[in-house]
């Protein structure tokens, strides 16, 4: 696995564009966090809000980008016809998977470092650590379950189109129900789906320890189904994993 | 350049680290390859191999002839264990098609539509796919120079692939089978994309890996004086079914078009 990931780190941030997008996010999150906090400034919004805002954007940013770095491990070997010959080495598929997805992984811990101090910046005055340690938590286990949902994807796809438009579709219908108003997701079943989906839940843990000031204690139960998803999603993948071909079945 | 790209590879065949596949319990008469009524039926058409056997042995060069559409790559993929057969079953220096990892660590495989990482240098492919192989990063690097210098890339070593000519890619893609010193050698159009004088160099060291270091040697081509000049026997596919398996002998083309038309 090691040999994997040590190539796959090379080629992201030392041959290729890993950096130079990693700088673009930056730039982006500098005028974001210039934005929100002179809207905070002018009274048009809860420092508190904006900051939450600030680390959904940061972990979204982030997220995306491993689960789309994830949607190309397999299938994009097989799109750019390099998979062959990587499957004809005795190096095992599990480990061949492990070593791409943890480098797809690192693209979620790069962008959660790079957007820390913004993070912090917007903390000032509010006793914000908790919203770092709590961003923290809520996004390894996000970036842990899309990563290997898209490995996943990645592994039976024919193509890499297929891989990405899975990982698309599948993330929009996860962050949907959170991005619902409030009063859309009342009653219990609301309630259940917000609390089955690791998204949607992930979102309610920011809002509350954030936004409302409660402690990371009172919303413990909400990180039940991002825990759970992470755990299942890297069985499902770990399982897939034994299955790599070179061309999957329909 | 063919002459010397062959001393050179005699020069340096010595291997420090060699897998061996000896303790699988085979004599060294056995077939290095072997396949038995190998069938391969792919689900959206018609049988893309039907009951075809062969055998290979150490020392021998084995083409694998046959028209587009013959079955010639799918039959090295099921043997490489990239695919598997509808029926029928081979092994591999004694190994089963279970053995795969073990299959894999003892064999080299250039495959005909292999696609190459164009932002990485040429040295630096092979050094990854010697560590795929379990070789040591230090090993792994001067074997990959080694290689590089026997293919006539010395030179380009330190440049993108994506820099490469057609030419130098398969050399390299032939390099990159080689990595693993393997003991069966199967190569897919090994000369295509070459010009006459880089084909001559390619079938000349392939000749002297079956010779000098007594690998199997399995190679398909379209073109017969390439088989004629290089391999010791002969397997015309057509549509998936072996319609000759003999000694190559003078007259191969008329066999061969007499086969398959």
């Amino acid at each position: 696995m090691t040999t994997v990931a040590r190539e796959e780190f090379t080629d992201v941030w030392i041959r290729g564009w890993g950096l130079w997008i990693l700088l673009g996010m930056a730039v982006t999150l500098s005028s974001v966090a210039i934005g929100l906090a002179y809207t905070s400034q002018i009274n048009l919004l809860d420092a508190r809000e904006g900051l939450a805002i600030l680390v959904r954007i940061s972990l979204g940013v982030g997220l995306l980008l491993a689960a789309f770095a994830a949607a190309d491990a397999i299938s994009g070997e097989r799109d750019r016809s390099t998979l062959e010959c990587i499957l004809l080495t005795p190096t095992p598929p599990r480990s061949l998977v492990a070593g791409k997805l943890v480098v797809a992984f690192v693209w979620w811990l790069a962008a959660f470092v790079v957007s820390l101090p913004y993070l912090w910046a917007m903390c000032v005055g509010l006793g914000g650590s908790a919203a770092l340690v709590v961003a923290g938590i809520i996004g390894a286990l996000l970036a842990v379950t899309l990563t290997a949902v898209a490995g996943t994807a990645s592994i039976l796809s024919r193509s890499n189109l297929h891989a990405f438009g899975f990982v698309f579709l599948i993330t929009g219908v996860l962050a949907v129900p959170g991005l619902l108003p409030a009063a859309m997701m009342r009653g219990s079943i609301g309630s259940a789906v917000l609390r089955i989906d690791p998204v949607a839940a992930a979102q309610h843990v920011i809002n509350t320890v954030i936004v409302d000031q409660q402690p990371l204690a009172d919303v413990v139960t909400w990180m039940i189904s991002p825990v759970v998803g992470a755990v299942v999603a890297v069985a499902v993948v770990a399982r897939a994993a034994r299955r790599i071909a070179l061309e999957p079945r329909s | 350049m063919g002459t010397t790209l062959v001393e050179i590879y005699l020069q340096s065949s010595q291997r420090a680290v060699r897998l061996s596949v000896d303790n699988a319990g085979m004599s060294s008469a056995a077939p290095a390859v072997e396949v038995n009524r190998i069938g391969k039926r792919y689900s959206d058409g018609p049988p893309a191999l039907t009951e075809v056997s062969f055998v290979a042995h150490r020392g021998e060069v084995t083409g694998l002839l046959g028209p587009n559409g013959a079955g010639k790559t799918t039959l090295i993929r099921i043997v490489t264990t990239i695919l598997a057969p509808t029926t029928g079953t081979f092994d591999v220096l004694g190994l089963s098609p279970r053995q795969s990892t073990q299959i894999r660590a003892g064999i080299g495989v250039m495959p005909e539509s292999a696609g190459y990482p164009k932002r990485k240098r040429g040295v630096d492919y092979l050094t990854y796919h010697g560590r795929l192989f379990g070789l040591a990063a230090e090993a792994a690097q001067h074997d990959a120079m080694r290689l590089l210098d026997q293919v006539g890339l010395a030179g380009r070593a330190g440049d993108r692939i994506g820099t490469y000519s057609r030419g130098m890619r398969q050399r390299l893609g032939l390099a990159r089978a080689l990595i693993n010193d393997p003991e069966v050698l199967f190569l897919d159009e090994p000369t295509l994309g070459l010009d006459p004088s880089g084909k001559r160099d390619i079938l000349d060291l392939i000749r002297q890996l079956a010779d000098e270091r007594g690998a199997a040697v399995i190679l398909t081509s379209h073109l017969l004086d390439e088989i004629e000049r290089v391999c010791d026997r002969a397997v015309i596919l057509k549509d998936g079914v072996v319609v000759f398996d003999a000694s190559v002998t003078a007259g191969l083309a008329d066999t061969f078009l007499a086969a398959t038309s």
